[in-house]
């Protein structure tokens, strides 16, 4: 498990959520696919934090207590990461059940139909 | 403590190949109720990867929050909205999109087998090793009461990091709070209020219309 391997799969995964963005028309499968998305780009993060070490432990010197907390700030992005997804995905079906409501298929193009 | 060991690796492989299967499955079946339970499995997975790499707090949110929350709230709209999405239309784009995506992994493999990342393990290999050495054996306050102790063993008491078996060991969930009402202070209030404009704006656009158009 190195540093390599799980950039590759985070690469995997966002390639596969992009594929399913742009090949479905179906609204709630595109969500699906923004979530892969989003998945991915975190385990980028913690993977990150985890195999670098923060620039200023290799400093000659003390070391300050930041530098050893900021190892962690990969951590901190996933964390706003995923409060940002959850907001996102819980939008995103509000407007499905709006769609749902003037049309009777869930295609993506007719998202514009929701605003009469 | 995780060791990187070769069960440790094959373990990460298995686990990897279920999360990419899942998620092919996710893209490609045409039954969408299946898709929403393949996507509550590549959560799953994706949640043993943050725990296997030491990030206990990031995996039990994972599991609490997409697991948890957004998988049932998938499979509710699923389930009332099943007859409106029997079956997922393939849009007229699909040999573009996946030329698209192919570039784009190809770009990404290009880029990390490229750049030469400063990972912990060539520290070790390289003359650098002194300077981690330092690091070796002793406290560090963390501002907020609580030390931090580096140990140069492989055996991790509570609250310490280790930089030793290829990887900084670090109990993220006490630092991750202290992050919180520290330096991330203002954008932790912010998401709390992002959280609640998703909350109150979800509920207007699911709202039925009025007869007199008054909100």
């Amino acid at each position: 498990m190195t540093l390599e391997n799980l950039l590759i799969l985070s690469a995997a995964l966002f390639s596969i959520g992009i594929y399913g963005v742009l090949s479905n028309r179906n609204f709630i499968s595109i969500i699906m696919s923004l979530e892969l998305i989003f998945n991915s780009l975190v385990i980028a993060g913690v993977a990150f934090s985890r195999f670098i070490l923060p620039f200023g432990i290799l400093d000659e010197g003390d070391i300050h207590s930041s530098t050893l907390r900021s190892a962690l700030s990969g951590h901190m992005f996933g964390i706003f990461i995923i409060a940002v997804a959850a907001t996102e995905a819980a939008l995103a079906l509000a407007l499905v059940f709006a769609l749902s409501r003037v049309n009777k298929n869930l295609n993506i193009e007719n998202v514009s139909e929701i605003r009469e | 403590m995780i060791e990187n060991s070769f069960f440790m690796d094959l373990i990460f492989y298995i686990v990897s190949a279920v999360i990419i299967s899942l998620s092919i499955v996710v893209i490609f079946i045409s039954d969408i109720f299946r898709a929403a339970i393949a996507l509550a499995g590549t959560f799953l997975g994706i949640a043993v990867v943050y725990f296997m790499l030491n990030a206990e707090f990031i995996g039990a949110v994972q599991i609490l929050v997409y697991v948890g929350a957004i998988s049932v709230l998938m499979a509710f709209a699923v389930m009332f909205l099943r007859t409106l999405s029997k079956s997922a239309t393939p849009s007229s784009y699909r040999p573009f999109s996946l030329i698209i995506s192919v570039l784009i992994f190809i770009s990404f493999l290009i880029g990390i087998y490229n750049i030469e990342w400063k990972t912990i393990d060539i520290l070790d290999d390289s003359y650098d090793k002194n300077i981690l050495g330092t690091l070796y054996g002793k406290y560090y306050e963390l501002g907020y009461g609580e030390h931090i102790y580096i140990s140069s063993s492989e055996n991790l008491d509570s609250g310490l990091l280790s930089v030793e078996n290829k990887g900084v060991f670090i109990d993220s969930t006490s630092i991750i709070g202290a992050y919180l009402v520290q330096e991330y202070l203002l954008a932790f209030q912010i998401i709390g209020l992002i959280l609640v404009v998703g909350v109150v704006g979800g509920l207007l656009i699911m709202k039925e219309p009025d007869k007199d158009e008054t909100l």
